[in-house]
């Protein structure tokens, strides 16, 4: 029999018959490689989903003045709220570009229950590619409607898969918009107009899932009609003669906002607190004629790169290329994730060294077995082979019921790792934090083997024997 | 295998750096096949002298001829490998490693110091069984009770067949029964041309005092 085949079985024979110290030692290294892998493959399909839902949109176009990574948070990723309004004009002047495919149209102003209510178009209902879940007459046999937002049922709101779950929100419930976040001073509910649910999404394991999208005139409209209450209220009945605009006047709640307050600061002009309130709605209130955003799909990069320099220099607007900017992000989420790593390799690290001191403990009580093997006749050499070896596989044991143990594991709890953080992981996908922390954990297993090694060649076993 | 130890000392050396000389200018030349009884009181050094003998401690000086060769001329590999060939040792206790079963002791342990010989595993076994131990080839030490394990112990020597065998205290944990059986196996490998060193106060062997032996009272002086 080949000595090293002996020296083989001796080892697992050794591991074996220490049970439950080697069979936690391995699952301790198993559970922080789970970690990497779990971490490791979230952001990864957390990155990918920002990814898909950006492709689409090539460029967005904001007010000016604002940031290009705020512009790609708020109006596609809902992450942040957007910075300003921009002049729904620019859509059809983006519309008339040659090589723009679509220019949709986003207004987003208010929340429910913290799920940004996204004002835009069928069209980009449309863009997202996915059946939807439950609509208005399902139970009854209806078909799926072709369109669920349109300018002429504004009350209709569509949501997505994790809003539905999140909120209980059922096709059928009613709900308002709010603004701001309760608890801040300027948050208010909007009354003025009810949505209602007609659609769910089916999940698109993406921001999206987290949405509301409603028809972005349906933002108009209730954010004119929050206008005309303003008027009403904040001023005196002889202030409020003189403004020559009636709330009447706009029963549709879509009359021209901006001619509104112009005609507040004309017939108002010595009024100090009217031109205030003019100016300030008109900057921040999304009203008529209003957006946050426009996304654009265009034929090719080379119109999107000129698209892009047209619109930061003119129209008041600055233009965004959607992927570069991504880009940049993921490169800031990747420092993010490295620093999560970072914790998790030292984790790896402690449960190394908390298994090399058991293994350097354990080798004391072993002196009179290895000094046995000494007075048998067997070389030092073969006994501290023997201990590299051992702790040698309790790592790669360690790693593989790690690696293999991992990914089964991430599978099973893909369903609710998913809905709690809006992904779709892959879980058999090997992450580079994966690769790095199969590759750290056995080199410092072959550094631990060769330590525990040498300092058994270097004990002096004699004395074990000369004790008797 | 005959011994020849001339001059020999050795002392050790305490932590605190103090020495402490255990064998003095001893001499002593064995013929091959002899049965030596090391007599002395406890701590007066007969195990230090056996793991001289065995090649484990090098002696601060004196020659110790086994066979042809000074062992204490020789590297570290090659009085392991003189151990592994030539001597077997049985201790009072722990001769088996905790994680082979009884079969597993006899031959394993033979192997990884590199004395194969062919069957190894089926005599060992036929071993076991004429020790009374065929039911317990797969128990584990701790399975086994104090005689039993010692009479794994003497398979492996009998597997082994070292041509010296050092018995340091080798009955001193066990019943009459057991230690019959050790003395009986040590009577076979003398037959058989064995050199013996027998450290043991144990009474049964004191019909085989008449053969050979030395004190080792005062270091052997
Ligand atoms: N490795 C060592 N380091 C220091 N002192 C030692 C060492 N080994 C043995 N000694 C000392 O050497 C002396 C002789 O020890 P040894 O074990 O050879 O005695 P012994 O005759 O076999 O005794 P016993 O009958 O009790 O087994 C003792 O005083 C012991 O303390
Ligand atoms: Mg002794």
């Amino acid at each position: 029999m080949n000595k090293f085949t002996v020296i083989f079985s001796l080892s697992v024979r050794y591991l074996k018959n220490r049970g439950i110290a080697t069979i936690l030692s391995i699952a301790a290294i198993a559970l922080s490689l789970f970690m990497l892998i779990v971490v490791g493959s979230a952001t990864f399909s957390i990155a990918r989903a920002a990814t898909d839902s950006s492709v689409k949109y090539p460029l967005i176009v904001g007010p000016d003045g604002s940031s290009g990574v705020r512009l790609l948070l708020s109006s596609l990723l809902y992450l942040d709220s957007p910075s300003g309004l921009l002049d729904a004009g620019v859509v059809d002047k983006l519309e008339a570009e040659p090589g723009v495919i679509a220019a949709v149209p986003i207004a987003r102003a208010d929340n429910y229950m913290t799920a940004p209510i996204v004002g835009t178009t069928q069209g980009f209902i449309d863009s997202l590619g996915v059946p939807l879940l439950d609509w208005i007459g399902k139970s009854e046999e209806k078909p799926q409607p072709k369109t669920v937002l349109s300018d002429s049922s504004l009350s209709n709101a569509v949501i997505g898969f994790r809003t539905a779950n999140r909120t209980g929100l059922r096709v059928g419930d009613s709900f308002n918009g709010m603004h701001g976040m309760t608890g801040e001073a300027s948050a208010h509910k909007h009354k003025e107009m009810s949505y209602r649910v007609v659609a769910i999404l089916s999940p698109t394991n993406s921001p999206q899932d987290d949405a509301i999208f409603s028809h972005y005139k349906s933002v108009w409209l209730i954010h004119n009609r929050h206008l005309a209450n303003g008027l009403q209220k904040k001023f005196t009945k002889e202030e409020h003669a003189k403004i020559t605009y009636k709330k009447e006047d706009d029963t549709a709640g879509l009359k021209d906002a901006a001619t509104t307050l112009k005609q507040v600061r004309d017939s108002l002009e010595n009024n100090e607190k009217a031109q205030k309130f003019a100016l300030s709605k008109d900057k921040f209130m999304l009203t008529s004629g209003k957006l946050s955003a426009i996304l654009i799909q265009t034929s090719s990069p080379a119109v999107t790169g000129r698209l892009e320099r047209k619109y930061s220099s003119a129209h008041g607007t600055i233009a965004v290329d959607t992927g570069r900017t991504l880009k940049r992000l993921i490169n800031y989420m990747n420092k993010a994730e490295s620093s999560v790593s970072y914790f998790n390799y030292l984790m790896l690290l402690s449960v190394l060294m908390l298994i090399f001191v058991t293994l350097i403990m354990s080798l004391r009580e072993r002196k009179k077995e290895l000094a046995l093997l000494r007075s048998i006749g067997v070389g030092k050499k073969v006994i501290s082979m023997m201990i590299m070896s051992e702790t040698l596989m309790l790592v790669i044991f360690g790693v593989a019921v790690g690696v293999v143990a991992g990914h089964a594991m991430l599978w099973y709890i893909k369903p609710y790792l998913d809905l709690a953080l809006g992904t779709n992981i892959e879980p058999f996908m090997i992450s580079k934090m994966e690769i790095n922390g199969v590759i750290s954990t056995l080199l410092s297993g072959v550094v631990l083997s060769l330590i525990m090694s040498y300092s058994v060649y270097r004990m002096n076993l004699v004395e074990e024997i000369a004790k008797g | 295998m005959k011994i020849d130890i001339e001059r020999l000392s050795h002392a050790f050396v305490s932590a605190d750096g103090d020495e402490k000389k255990v064998i003095k200018d001893f001499s002593l030349a064995i013929p091959s096949g002899a049965l030596v009884r090391v007599l002395g009181r406890s701590g007066t050094g007969k195990s230090t002298l056996f793991n001289i003998v065995s090649g484990m401690i090098v002696p601060n000086s004196g020659v110790v001829k086994v066979g042809d060769v000074d062992i204490t001329t020789l590297s570290e590999s090659a009085r392991d490998l003189f151990r592994s060939k030539s001597v077997g040792y049985i201790f009072q206790t722990f001769n088996l490693l905790p994680s082979l079963s009884a079969l597993e002791n006899v031959y394993v342990p033979l192997l990884l110091a590199g004395h194969e010989t062919e069957n190894m595993k089926k005599k060992a076994g036929e071993l076991l069984k004429q020790l009374g131990l065929g039911a317990h080839q797969t128990h584990f030490p701790w399975e086994l009770s104090v005689g039993q394990r010692q009479r794994v112990a003497v398979a492996r020597i009998l597997l082994q067949r070292p041509a010296l065998l050092i018995a340091d205290e080798p009955t001193a944990s066990l019943d009459k029964d057991s230690s019959q059986d050790v003395k009986n196996a040590i009577i076979e490998m003398h037959k058989q041309g064995s050199t013996i060193l027998l450290a043991s106060h144990d009474p049964i062997f004191d019909d085989m005092v008449g053969e050979f032996s030395c004190n080792m009272e005062k270091g052997g002086e």
